[in-house]
């Protein structure tokens, strides 16, 4: 994580849809006062391995070009062909756009893992809305997106489903990772140190969205991804495997052994992981009394109708069930993430499922609090 | 070294080393593949791509290069004089006084039918009818060339009888003289208007709105009405609108050096008096910024959040159907013009 000294205080660019890393000069620059309806190679192949696409032929594209020798500007800026300067930057492998901080600040890859059904997209969409919105007023910080196209992505399939029309988001699993900037106002340097450890206050996160089928499709993509992250964030659907001690009932689980086996060998992987118990709701429901005053709630269709002291009970309760009715699996996850970088959180969400696979959905507004014990995990905002 | 801005394109232009002259229009016209490149991105149609050629220091036609009136001007091997620069870039004509501390420039947002392309009509027809700046610093000069009067004149009478105008799709340059101290100085204020189809995604943003980077003033334009009606009903998906707005105008000017001063502007204020209860609040608090900016932020969150990472907020409240709400003498739109150039 420390700064990269050998290449005039930048870091190194890991791109975020190759996942390649390679030094800030070797970045090609796009003219976009120029443009080609050609494809480029790299781009092609991008397309079709990573998206299974096999051609975008006659779509508009800039001009990428690499560097002309030393042309009086710095590593983050060029002189396209008609002699004016562009700042914006494509990888040299795969020809994607990059971010306009890439280089520039330290890069965090964090991967969202889960069982298909576990609900990985509502957990992306109900974080990063309320971090979005929140992180301001909380930490003085802006956490947005670090390019309009995952402003988009993010909108058209995570926000909008969850917030708008009230459905579960089902976001396919995608190679293409949302990024996102982290930037604390005010701070003049992309990091300080404060004692011992160096503080981000600018910072680049990739967030990856992976599920069985894409490891499936894309396996090497998908490893490449999980080896390379920083942080993982673990979501299980508690409802589905409560009472259940064999954690083999899960294939994903067994797959994500496997893998991590193969790119960590024996022991455990030692980045933070916070595994986070979706719908853990659902196994303090066969508590008849609690079962009947949450459909009460949720009929009232308000989160403000859930009071504190409830849901400090109902924690207390969901803290119970995953120590004493699923050992099995706790202890499966233990053996993937060392102890110390592992930590449990009940995302408390609610769904009223109808028959027509709409949902209303409620949360408590503490789904958020697993994402940000991982950027202080990371050094980027306060433990 | 001088450096001249292209209006068209935004790029400086150093004009020692990358001016670029039009031959005299009397010289064969060939198809001018830059120049019809801008105009593609653009979406421009009816002009003629077919020019004379473009030549510069180190062409064969070009005898010597010189100075006229404190204009770079070229010389023909034939002996023939033209002082017709243009941008490298796009081949447009770079127009007089354009020099990077002279011009301002203020590109519209907002989502479809907010009034944008009203708003920079009634603007720039307000300096044509007014003449002098609300102040009486500054006298108005057009160049038909780039802004034709009675084209602006006749779209802003248009506006005013309900008329939905055409996106411009060429800048709006209005100059700005003013009686300095030591002799004249002129100045040089650009509008842009963008529509829809500019801001779909990553590279159209970067294909068709290039200027924007170096523009200091972005307007955000929100219909007095979604506002009246949105801080009522807080309805997220007008948040999220509005948040993507921001989002647009921030991918805009991210490699910005200093990113612009934002005003967001209440635009069909004639309006807001239909709109009932709420719109009767925003008719009484538009003089007020302070009380519109609450008020602004109370229907929109997101955009009180995003508005930190610009250099300044402002707010206004304007008309285009009724520019003299306010008062015949200091109306709404001379007053935001003044607010945006100075």
């Amino acid at each position: 994580m420390a700064n990269n000294y050998n290449s005039d205080n930048t870091y190194d660019i890991v791109c975020p849809y190759c996942l390649r890393r390679f030094q800030t000069f070797r970045a090609m620059f796009a003219d976009y006062k120029n443009f080609t309806q050609e494809v480029y190679p790299q781009y092609a192949e991008y397309l079709k391995h990573y998206m299974n696409i096999e051609s975008i032929a006659g779509r508009r594209m800039p001009v990428l070009f690499q560097k002309h020798g030393n042309d009086g500007l710095d590593a983050f800026s060029a002189l396209t062909e008609s002699g004016d300067v562009t700042y914006d930057r494509a990888c040299p492998e795969c020809c994607n756009m990059l971010p306009a901080a890439a280089g520039r600040v330290k890069q965090f890859t964090v991967t969202v893992i889960g069982a298909d059904d576990a609900q990985r997209s509502y957990y992306i969409a109900s974080v990063l809305h309320r971090l979005n919105r929140d992180l301001q007023a909380d930490f003085g910080a802006s956490f947005i997106p670090a390019d309009f196209k995952t402003a988009q992505t993010f909108r058209e399939q995570y926000e909008e489903p969850l917030y708008l029309d009230k459905t579960v988001p089902e976001a396919m699993g995608t190679v293409t990772p949302l990024v996102w900037e982290y930037c604390k106002n005010g701070a003049a340097e992309p990091e300080e140190w404060k004692g011992s450890e160096v503080r981000y206050n600018r910072a680049l996160i990739y967030i990856y969205n992976l599920d069985k089928d894409l490891c499936d499709r894309y396996p090497f993509i998908a490893q490449t991804a999980i080896a390379h992250s920083d942080a993982f964030v673990f979501i299980s659907d508690v409802s589905e495997m409560a009472g259940n001690d064999d954690p083999a009932y899960e294939p994903w689980l067994g797959f994500l052994t496997e893998t991590f086996r193969r790119l960590f060998g024996a022991s455990a992987a030692s980045v933070p992981t916070a595994a986070v118990l979706c719908r853990a709701d659902k196994t303090a429901f066969r508590d008849r009394k609690w079962q009947q005053y949450v459909r009460e709630c949720v009929s009232k269709k308000s989160e403000k109708n859930f009071p504190t002291p409830f849901f400090t009970k109902l924690s207390t309760k969901i803290k119970e069930t995953v120590s004493a009715e699923l050992p099995a699996y706790s202890s499966a996850i233990r053996t993937l993430f060392e102890p110390e970088s592992t930590m449990f959180f009940a995302a408390r969400t609610f769904f009223d499922l109808h028959d027509d696979g709409t949902a209303d959905i409620f949360d408590c507004g503490e789904v958020e609090t697993s994402f940000l014990w991982l950027l202080s995990k990371l050094n980027i905002i306060n433990k | 070294m001088s450096e001249i801005r292209c209006v068209f394109c935004g790029r400086l232009i150093d004009t020692d080393k990358q001016a670029l002259f039009r031959l005299p229009p009397d010289y064969v016209r060939r198809p001018d593949a830059i120049y019809r490149r801008y105009l593609e991105i653009r979406d421009i149609t009816g002009k003629d791509h077919n020019l004379p050629d473009v030549c510069g220091i180190g062409s064969p036609e070009v005898a010597m290069l010189t100075s006229e009136n404190g204009r770079p001007t070229l010389v023909t091997r034939t002996g023939r004089n033209t002082d017709s620069m243009i941008c490298p870039t796009c081949h447009n004509q770079i127009l007089r006084n354009t020099d990077s501390a002279s011009v301002s420039s203020a590109v519209f947002f907002g989502g479809r039918d907010s009034g944008k392309t009203s708003l920079v009509l009634t603007l720039a027809n307000e300096c044509i009818t007014r003449q002098f700046s609300i102040d009486d610093r500054f006298r108005y000069i057009f160049n038909d060339k780039v802004c034709d009067p009675a084209l602006i004149t006749g779209a802003a009478e248009e506006v005013r009888n309900g008329g939905k105008p055409a996106d411009l799709r060429d800048p709006t340059a209005i100059y700005r003289v003013t009686g300095a101290s030591q002799g004249m100085k002129t100045l040089c204020d650009v509008m842009y208007d963008t529509s829809a189809s500019d801001i779909r995604d990553m590279d159209s943003i970067r294909f068709t709105l290039p200027f924007a980077a170096d523009s200091r003033y972005f307007v955000y334009c929100i219909p007095a009405d979604k506002l009246a009606e949105t801080v009522i009903t807080q309805d997220e998906r007008a948040d999220m609108d509005a948040r993507t707005d921001m989002y647009t105008m921030l991918e805009a000017c991210r490699y910005a050096q200093t990113p612009p001063v934002l005003t967001i502007a209440v635009t069909k204020l004639d309006l807001a008096e239909k709109a009932g209860g709420a719109g009767d609040d925003i008719m009484r608090c538009h003089a007020d910024e302070r009380a519109l900016k609450n008020y602004i932020f109370t229907a929109f969150p997101s955009v009180g959040e995003l508005a930190v990472m610009f250099t300044d907020v402002h707010a206004c409240a304007v008309s285009a159907v009724d520019p003299d709400i306010g008062g015949k003498e200091t109306t709404l739109a001379g007053k935001l013009y003044l607010g945006l150039f100075g």
